[in-house]
């Protein structure tokens, strides 16, 4: 079993956030996302990965090497979507293919044109002239094109529209299927990884909250919705509780407790229920 | 002797000093503005490679103004109006390489801890102390009564102009190792 990512007890603080003891370990070929709201260490995250930024403490091993030992060599094996635009406005896109080709040991010119054909991008338009989807295929084109084993996307589907944040992931399941990488995801928006994500990382206030299998967290966990008079009785085993006027609705990780109970209501929750709820509300799971 | 001819030295000094000016800033500003130091900190290379890439482009840049100065003033000859050809010697063209490299020496270490944007206001200023105050200064020394200052000087109509060029472009690779060390202790430490 490869491991991709290995990271071990890795700290990071700042004047006004801390990152705590976030572990880490991905095998080669599984993608793993990584949510949670604004601020909750996600990007930290990513640019601990990336070598952005350096750890307080832990340890970091990509593809088995540190960035103490192996240097910025281990990048080779690293394709980043970040995000925001961070290539040269005036370029082209073929111009930037060109620039950035000498940088990896193992770029592909043909794989590069191939995928800014599959994606459709103009090869002699100024990145300035694309539009947010189009860089965003774009900087996924160069992630593609020179054999990396990890992909790095830092929300890379924020600010998307519906069909373009769709097509992106349609392109990742292809890669998925076809290339085996592994990939880390990070975003606000759960439901890009409905399709792809086989672990869950969910960070809050650079605390992690749950860190497990997607499919067995949504299996662990219901929402329970009950008339008013049950909610006390619920909320001492729920991670959070709404109460409205003609009820409630929470949700539980312990719902065995309550299957018995006819007045209940129980349903699958999406990844955006269990964020919202673990985010909003103490853990007691 | 470059003090001797000090006019056409400071045009000489002010045009390749314009356009290192016009260039190398420039590089910073662009990656600022594109946010571009991000995706080059995610390629495979180094910290030390990034930070020496910029010392290269100021040696890279004043060959090529160089190449650029002496085709415009040998055209200058051919001209159909008056044109006094500048020639320069080998001091004149240390002060100059020595002059520009202290100014990114100065420049860079800042520019690495802080980035561009922020030490803009060192840079006006230095650009601006390069445009008035050098003149004003070459003027001051070569005027002044200073024991110190009438020593090197008569140490300099003294010595030969190799021996002037040999102690300006020593003096350049000091100024330049001690700020590209400087520059690496910032840089490797600075996040992102």
């Amino acid at each position: 079993m490869d491991i991709a990512v290995n990271l071990k007890d890795v700290s990071k603080r700042y004047d006004d956030f801390k990152l705590e003891n976030l572990n880490i370990c991905l095998e080669s070929g599984y993608v793993l996302g990584l949510i949670g709201p604004n601020g909750a260490g996600k990007s930290t995250t990513i640019k601990l990965l990336l070598n952005h930024i350096k750890a307080d403490s832990g340890q970091i091993e990509i593809n088995g090497k540190s960035y103490d030992k192996s240097g910025p060599s281990i990048k080779n094996d690293i394709g980043f979507v970040l995000d925001q635009d961070h290539y040269y406005s005036h370029l082209t896109i073929r111009k930037i293919g060109r620039a950035l080709s000498p940088f990896y040991t193992e770029w592909s010119q043909s794989k590069f044109e191939s995928y800014i054909e599959r994606f459709s991008l103009p090869f002699d338009k100024k990145i300035s002239q694309l539009s947010k989807g189009m860089k965003m295929k774009f900087s996924l084109a160069i992630a593609l094109s020179h054999n990396a084993k990890l992909l790095l996307m830092d929300e890379p589907t924020s600010g998307l529209d519906p069909i373009v944040r769709s097509e992106l992931i349609e392109i990742l399941s292809g890669v998925m299927l076809n290339d085996k990488k592994s990939i880390i995801f990070s975003t606000h928006i759960t439901s890009d990884l409905d399709k792809i994500a086989d672990y869950i990382l969910l960070l809050n206030g650079g605390k992690t909250l749950l860190n497990e299998d997607k499919d067995a967290l949504i299996e662990r966990h219901a929402i329970v919705k009950g008339p008013k008079e049950l909610s006390h009785e619920v909320s001492d085993h729920a991670i959070g509780i709404k109460k409205h006027k003609y009820g409630f609705e929470a949700l539980t990780c312990d719902k065995n407790r309550f299957l018995n109970d006819s007045r209940l209501i129980f349903e699958k929750p999406t990844l955006d229920d269990i964020m919202l709820y673990y985010t909003k509300g103490e853990s007691r799971c | 002797m470059f003090a001797f001819q000090r006019f056409i030295g400071l045009t000489y000094l002010m045009a390749l000093f314009f356009y290192a000016y016009a260039i190398i800033p420039e590089c910073f500003e662009q990656d600022e503005k594109n946010n571009s130091e991000k995706v080059v900190l995610s390629l495979p290379v180094s910290r030390k490679d990034i930070v020496v890439s910029r010392y290269l482009l100021v040696f890279i840049t004043i060959i090529i103004g160089n190449i650029t100065f002496f085709t415009l003033n040998f055209i200058g000859k051919y001209l159909p109006f008056s044109y006094e050809s500048i020639s320069v010697n080998s001091p004149l063209f240390a002060f100059v390489v020595f002059y520009i490299v202290l100014f990114y020496s100065i420049c860079f270490p800042v520019m690495f801890k802080v980035g561009k944007h922020k030490a803009r206001g060192l840079i006006f200023v230095l650009f601006f102390a390069t445009f008035f105050g050098l003149p004003t200064l070459i003027n001051a020394i070569t005027g002044s009564s200073n024991e110190l200052l009438s020593r090197i000087l008569s140490f300099a109509i003294r010595s030969s102009n190799m021996q002037i060029t040999v102690i300006l472009l020593l003096l350049t690779g000091l100024v330049c190792i001690t700020s590209l060390l400087v520059s690496l202790l910032f840089y490797k430490q600075r996040e992102f």
